[in-house]
């Protein structure tokens, strides 16, 4: 085959960008983008399950839903009849180490974002009543979206015990008792400490002019006042703690195997090495693992292996789902033999050039909405306070040697840095 | 600047709603539409934001309304396309488009099997070479046919811990019943089992051909381009079109409403409900009026069943209602995720809301804000080349007027509140309701009974007890 490659230069194409901070801490990000009459809002609050207390998991998630319960000047579930009734979309989304909360609208009704968000970012209003409607809600989503569900106990299993006692113990969604046990108080707390400018960003992206959106954006945010909240001290995570493996029986027909290595943070060095590794390995059906156990020996259904980064540490995850009869211990045999495969024979030229091709398709799609490209900045200026990243992000990943991967496999990917869960059907009573 | 700022907090009056500047306009985006000699109608809708190419293929008359009681047919056909072909195997196919990044992937629904292509521009050709093998010279080899009915055997088996899948299931089989939008797309045990080679071999033959073929290239490409590419790859196919079976159109009179089904699941820690009826076909004249009535009673976070159930209640993460369209009546429906001690209060809730949409006719609030709602969120949806190219495709597999998005917008603003009324009183049927829940029948069978006779089945859809 040939094929002229790219070199060491991506061709995505550069995202111009202005930022600002006002005052207040805030950090403010403007992308022009007039192909489309619309624009979005972004805004991240540097705040998720992370910062939650033993006893008090799911909170910031839980507090999610509590922002689109009215502030000073907007009531119950107005926030999102003024979005809709402006011909918006509007949503928010909890994870370990952010909130974000995000709207587009055709781009005349700007101001009518800057007002809902710099509202809600001062003068929440938290009252017994909302807060215990949005319990049930919350409670709710959880039992459809892990309790009621094959395998959905799988990654909050898994954290309990890649992060046994340390940072990322537990899943957004926290459990059932301490949502149950989750007070106003605690609320309206967590509410002062982090729903603050000084700890947040906001991003405004799409059919804008920079000098009329940064003229709005202080007009709205200026005046709020920074909380001032010292940054938390999060205890460093440890590597090599042993393996653990456990077996989960659950209302399945399928037996089904996870496996986490426990790896570094999304601004460490080695996460793009990482990140390669795992599209070789389980990325398409030309990946390692497909081609073995799915394809040759058809010891499963179906296999992945994928990156799970938070700030401070993540998973490098791999797995599979076998056939009715598959026996998960030689499965899992399998895997392990495929994943230490990487760091005894060389990874090709022709694979590391394979899943080199893959990101920058991926990184060009991710930039086809304003949305996503909104994400993409907030994302950048969070984590490493350096949202210029996004125009280097896929060279970042093309810098990447066959032999940086090899040294990041040897690291990482090693049994005493990795929880094994076996998944079975429950047996028949 | 400093100080002007400070004055324009002090005067920042944050008890009103900003007032929004004047609308911009909105416009479908032109496309190029033009069926060559052998019958491919080739759609060309063009966007140079980012370096990337879309590739959609589109078989008319090939959906798995076209299965003829082997079901799962259209559906396996589709997959084994890219399994394998007369130039190349499985693993080479997936070898050459993983290389370029790309995304190949091939599948059916009921009104159509489908093929599509993406990927970057500079990639373009290599992806074509592959594309054009899969859709000419299939094999379906034994091999691959075992690999794969394999794996769809799983499929199913995994669907039975499934709380929608199976409310899904049972649900379609109800409401539907000999009509074959009853029976699963993916296909049963029973007919997996019994499909062989010659079954996908005569299903390509018959179904995959330059007349009902639909080609639509999206994003970075000019329409000399694509034309040039057809002509290449595509002007010496040719295939004899086949007469189209007759086809019963299911009314709701012919089927018996009033009737609670539920898969058990003892358990579940939550009821998965789907209440509803036989609905309408995309190309129904009233699908706008019958649109903007739904957005109305539970088609947007806003709407009355959502608001009730979730925001008022607290019993449900989401609750919704859709009308399924097809280019034959599909289904109405409701569903929600409850718990198990709400189930019957949600339904009745439903039912009252259901009620009240066919009586009253909707507020002027309510009216005003889904008019907003509906015409401010299309170009949101127009942002992509490939969300225009699925509009431009649906006009095309179903036959709606090439200016139809065009009139979308003033459509929906020229529709009255009675004409709202009317389409509810024409298309919800609240005493006409099929009940299907999947959860633990322990825990609700009784207090279901109050919606009509009560039947309870296991996971495989055998009946297992009720009244």
């Amino acid at each position: 085959m040939f094929i002229t490659t790219s070199g060491s230069k991506s061709q995505t194409s550069k995202i111009e960008f202005e930022e600002f901070d006002l005052n207040n801490g805030l950090h403010v990000i403007l992308h022009k983008d007039n192909t489309n009459p619309i624009v979005s809002i972004d805004v991240w609050y540097h705040v998720g399950s992370k910062d939650e207390d033993p006893g008090r998991t799911g909170f910031a998630h839980l507090f999610e839903h509590m922002m689109f319960q009215g502030s000073q000047n907007i009531g119950k579930a107005e926030h999102f009849s003024y979005v809709q009734k402006a011909g918006g979309t509007v949503n928010g989304t909890t994870n370990q180490d952010r909130t974000n909360y995000f709207e587009t609208v055709p781009s005349n009704q700007l101001e009518l974002l800057l007002w809902l968000e710099s509202d809600r970012m001062s003068t929440l209003q938290v009252t017994q009543d909302n807060f215990d409607n949005q319990r049930e809600v919350v409670k709710e989503e959880k039992r459809q979206r892990y309790d009621n569900v094959p395998y959905g106990s799988r990654w909050g299993e898994m954290m309990k015990r890649v992060f046994k006692n340390e940072t990322y113990e537990w899943i957004p969604i926290g459990s059932m008792d301490d949502l149950n046990s989750a007070d106003l108080g605690y609320a309206q707390d967590f509410y002062r400490k982090y729903y603050s400018p000084d700890n947040a960003v906001v991003v405004l992206s799409g059919d804008i002019e920079y000098s009329n959106a940064k003229e709005l954006v202080t007009k709205y945010f200026s005046g709020l006042k920074p909380a001032g909240t010292k940054k938390r001290k999060y205890p460093e995570i440890k590597f090599n703690k042993g393996e653990m493996k456990d077996i989960v029986y659950d209302n399945i027909q399928l037996p089904a195997v996870y496996i986490a290595y426990k790896i570094p943070g999304t601004t460490s060095k080695e996460i793009h090495s990482l990140e390669l590794l795992s599209m070789i390995l389980g990325d398409g059906r030309s990946s390692r693992l497909y081609r073995d156990i799915v394809y040759d020996r058809k010891s499963a259904k179906s296999t992945g292996s994928f990156v799970w980064d938070n700030e401070l540490g993540g998973l490098f995850i791999v797995y599979a789902t076998g056939f009715k009869n598959t026996n998960l211990d030689s499965l899992e045999a399998n895997i392990t033999d495929i994943v230490n495969s990487l760091e005894n024979t060389e990874v090709t030229e022709k694979e590391l050039e394979k899943a080199k091709n893959s990101v920058e398709n991926d990184i060009t799609g991710s930039m086809q909405t304003v949305l996503g490209k909104a994400d993409a900045l907030a994302n950048y200026w969070t984590y490493f306070k350096d949202t210029n990243r996004i125009n280097s992000a896929a060279d970042d990943f093309l810098k990447v040697s066959s032999k940086d991967m090899i040294a990041a496999a040897k690291k990482y990917l090693s049994r005493d840095n990795r929880v094994v869960l076996l998944y079975e059907p429950k047996p028949v009573k | 600047m400093t100080n002007i700022l400070l004055a324009q907090e002090e005067l920042l009056d944050r008890s009103k709603p900003p007032v929004p500047g004047p609308p911009k306009d909105v416009q479908f985006p032109d496309y190029f539409d033009t069926t060559l000699p052998g019958g491919i109608n080739v759609l060309v809708i063009e966007n140079n934001k980012i370096p990337a190419v879309s590739v959609r293929l589109v078989f008319k008359n090939a959906g798995s309304y076209y299965d003829n009681g082997k079901y799962g047919l259209a559906s396996l056909t589709a997959e084994l396309l890219t399994k394998g072909t007369k130039n190349r195997s499985a693993t080479q196919i997936a070898e050459e488009i993983d290389f370029i990044g790309g995304n190949l992937n091939s599948g059916s629904d009921w009104d159509g099997s489908y093929v599509s292509l993406s990927l970057l521009k500079k990639h373009l050709n290599i992806g074509i070479d592959v594309l054009a093998d899969v859709v000419l010279n299939p094999v379906f080899s034994e091999d691959e046919i075992s690999r794969v009915k394999e794996q769809r055997l799983s499929s199913i088996l995994q669907g039975k811990d499934d709380a929608g899948n199976l409310t899904d299931k049972m649900f379609n089989k109800v409401l539907f019943g000999n009509h074959p939008y009853a029976f699963p797309a993916e296909g049963t045990e029973e007919s997996i089992n019994s499909m062989t080679r010659g079954d996908y071999e005569d299903f390509y033959k018959s179904h995959y051909l330059p007349q009902s073929l639909i080609l639509a290239f999206v994003g970075n490409i000019t329409k000399e381009e694509a034309i040039m590419i057809v002509n290449d790859r595509f002007s010496n196919w040719s295939g004899t079109p086949q007469e189209n079976s007759d086809v019963k159109v299911y009314l709701i009179d012919d089927r018996k409403p009033n009737s609670v089904d539920i898969v058990n699941k003892p358990g579940a820690v939550q009821s998965n409900l789907r209440v509803g009826h036989i609905g309408i076909s995309r190309n129904n004249p009233d699908f706008i009026a019958v649109t903007v009535m739904n957005t109305i009673l539970g088609g947007y976070f806003g709407s009355r069943i959502n608001y009730n159930l979730r925001e008022k209640h607290g019993y449900t993460y989401g609750a919704r209602s859709g009308f399924n369209t097809k280019i034959y009546p599909g289904d109405f429906s409701v569903d929600a995720d409850v718990r198990n001690e709400v189930t019957d209060t949600s339904v009745s809730l439903i039912i009252e809301e259901l009620n009240r949409i066919i009586k009253e006719e909707v507020t002027d609030e309510e009216f005003q804000t889904v008019k907003n709602y509906l015409t401010g969120v299309f170009p949101l949806q127009l942002e992509t080349a490939n969300a225009v190219a699925s509009r431009v495709i649906n006009l095309k597999l179903y036959n709606l007027p090439r200016d139809y998005y065009n009139s979308y917008i003033s459509s929906i603003n020229g529709l009255t509140k009675q004409d709202i009324l009317n389409a509810a009183k024409k298309y919800i049927h609240p005493d006409k309701l099929f009940i299907v829940i999947s959860g633990d029948a322990k825990a609700i069978e009784e207090k279901m009974k109050k919606f009509g006779p009560v039947k309870v089945y296991d996971p495989d859809g055998k009946e297992i007890g009720g009244n």
